[in-house]
């Protein structure tokens, strides 16, 4: 796990600037004035549900596709003109798209190859391919053709496949999507330690938080088209900026409440006839409001008392150190961790602490 | 025997008895069509190739089915590119009504075109032979390159530019050769199709001569034991050429020829 941004000071040149791209479909707006900055050396996600717009930003990064307005700088250069194989940019395919009817040696060869002046001669072109391939542990599947391949296989030659041009930007689409679970952990552990090594910039675009949560160093989180949040693994769990943050970082349970008023850059809110403070993620004028609460925050206590709630618990999951329980209270559900192994049912009683979670505007 | 076994029995009888009967009787000695054989012959084999206008006619036929062949599978491919990556009214329209005439009798595609030879005075001949073949086989041939090409993964296509190759070397080392075996499996249909057709030909081509119109006429002229010979040489040449083809088709898989190619 890595939350804090480390310092790689190794890699100096492929700084990525976005500058206010926008990219219409027909008439849906697929991208709306996107601005972000990808520093190298940086392991970057593009979070998001499905049709957010983040495969079409990487396709815009990649030259497969076009924006309708804005800028790609590398380094201060403009290469949003630049056709996809003058960019040095490489992209891991969702579906791996390796070619059929090459070797796994050959597909590896293909980006050295292309070059029609400063070709590298056969002997480095194999050397690097065999370098890349032990860096994966395939050398063994050179001659073998993609179709020969289970996912995880294939999963790795396409990685190498796009590193072998020592891109300053690689771009990972969806990467383990298409993986068995067990696959899908070695693969990440896999990506971790090879971005380690080869200090390359990593645009990892996802569907899955946990993904992104555990590889990124920043992830900048999507939502129709437009840019979310932009914030660190740790920042944008813990706090995440909007509603839509909050919900598809699946941080919690939403709990609705009424604005009463404001002390000490706290909100106050009313739950029904209960008071409780919490962050303001900026809610401004709006009254009816959503507090984000945590499952860490709120207690299970023997006997209620005025600043508590009874329930119902629902269902019970057992995490190994401690269970999570859904809770029905009058007014929905709640998540609540708790290290008694309460029996489906059984009534409850929930504390809730003085202050609790973030307090969005309800939509 | 189980019924998948009755049926490929009676399947066999009914495709190939017909075919087997034309084929011992090209080698018969006697003069009839009847039993009991007279002993192995190749006279009518000497026969027709001693006749002009059957290596004429043969002549003709192969021409003609090889210009077809590679005409359609050009036409076929630009088009089904068009069809598969520009997706609108247009082309689908377009790609509807270029299967339509596999759905016509050949018929009225031959009355068609000599109505239109006619009134546009374009004398019949050799021209028109190969324009009536096309008519015949583009549909069938435009049908199987359009699905491979459906099937084709355009990710290919953006990996290959990904990986430095402009859209050129793109064509030649990745799409063309994923594709080449369908390519040359509708070229060799289109050549078995246009290389025994008839019908159509029979109003486009004047006084040229092809095969099959060779052996009409002969038919015509009463049963002639060399028909035989000529019905042989007519079965025997699409397996010949699938046999010859037979790499390309298999060769699914192919290393990276090019790969030297390109160094310099």
């Amino acid at each position: 796990m890595k939350n804090s941004v480390p310092v790689k000071a190794r890699r100096t040149g492929g700084r990525v600037e976005i500058l206010g791209i926008s990219k219409r479909f027909k008439s849906a707006s697929a991208l709306v004035d996107i601005n972000l900055v990808i520093e190298p050396g940086m392991f970057f996600s593009l979070l998001g549900p499905s049709g957010c717009g983040k495969t079409t930003l990487l396709r815009i990064l990649a030259g497969l596709e076009m924006p309708d307005e804005g800028r790609i700088l590398l380094d201060g250069r403009d290469i949003t003109h630049e056709p996809p194989e003058r960019r040095p940019f490489n992209i891991v395919f969702q579906r791996y798209a390796l070619f059929p009817h090459l070797t796994v040696h050959d597909n590896v060869a293909y980006g050295l190859t292309t070059e029609r002046r400063n070709r590298p001669s056969d002997a480095v072109i194999d050397h690097n391919v065999d370098a890349m391939l032990s860096m994966v542990g395939l050398e063994w599947a050179k001659a073998r053709y993609p179709g020969e391949l289970s996912g995880g296989q294939a999963q790795r030659v396409a990685l190498v496949r796009a590193l072998v041009r020592k891109p300053d930007l690689l771009l990972l689409d969806e990467p383990l999507s298409a993986l068995d679970r067990n696959v899908r952990h070695q693969m990440r552990e896999e990506l971790l330690r090879i971005h380690a090594e080869l200090t390359t910039t990593f645009l990892l675009v996802t569907h899955d938080q946990d993904e992104a949560l555990s590889m990124s160093d920043q992830i900048a989180l999507m939502n129709m088209g437009k840019i979310e949040q932009v914030a660190s693994p740790a920042t944008i769990y813990r706090s995440p900026a909007t509603l839509f943050a909050a919900r598809f970082m699946g941080a919690g349970s939403f709990v609705r409440a009424s604005l009463c008023g404001r002390s000490g850059g706290r909100i106050e809110a009313m739950i029904g006839d209960m008071k409780v403070r919490a962050l303001d993620s900026g809610v401004g004028k709006a009254t009816r409001l959503q507090l984000l609460v945590r499952p860490e925050e709120i207690t299970i206590v023997e006997a209620c008392h005025p600043h508590s709630m009874s329930g119902q618990v629902e269902t019970r999951s057992f995490f190994g150190s401690h269970y999570e329980v859904t809770v029905r209270y009058d007014k929905g559900l709640l998540r609540v961790r708790t290290s008694r192994a309460l029996d489906t049912g059984e009534a409850v009683c929930l504390a809730w602490p003085d202050e609790v979670g973030i307090a969005y505007a309800d939509e | 025997m189980k019924p998948l076994g009755i049926i490929f029995v009676f399947l066999v009888i009914f495709l190939y008895l017909p075919l087997a009967v034309v084929v011992i009787f090209a080698f018969n000695d006697g003069s009839g069509l009847s039993w009991p054989l007279q002993g192995l012959s190749l006279r009518w084999f000497a026969l027709i190739f001693a006749d002009e206008s059957f290596s004429l006619a043969l002549l003709n036929s192969i021409k003609s089915a090889l210009i077809v062949s590679v005409l359609s599978v050009l036409i076929a491919l630009a088009a089904a590119m068009l069809f598969a990556r520009h997706r609108n009214l247009a082309t689908r329209t377009l790609s509807g009504l270029a299967l339509l005439p596999a759905m016509m009798p050949p018929i009225l595609i031959a009355i068609a075109l000599f109505t239109a030879m006619a009134y546009f005075r374009v004398a019949p001949g050799f021209g028109m032979i190969v324009l009536g073949q096309l008519v015949v086989t583009l549909p069938f041939v435009l049908t199987v390159v359009g699905a491979q090409l459906e099937r084709f993964d355009l990710d290919l296509e953006a990996a290959s530019r990904d990986l430095g190759a402009h859209q050129v070397q793109t064509l030649r080392r990745i799409t063309f050769p994923i594709i080449l075996p369908t390519l040359v499996g509708s070229a060799l249909l289109a050549f078995a199709f246009a290389f025994d057709e008839l019908l159509i030909t029979n109003f486009t081509s004047g006084t040229t001569p092809t095969l099959p119109l060779y052996v009409f006429s002969k038919l015509r002229r009463g049963i002639d034991p060399s028909v035989n010979a000529v019905a042989t040489l007519l079965i025997a040449a699409p397996w010949l050429a699938v046999l010859l083809a037979m790499p390309f088709i298999m060769a699914r898989r192919t290393t990276d020829k090019n790969r030297r190619v390109w160094s310099q």
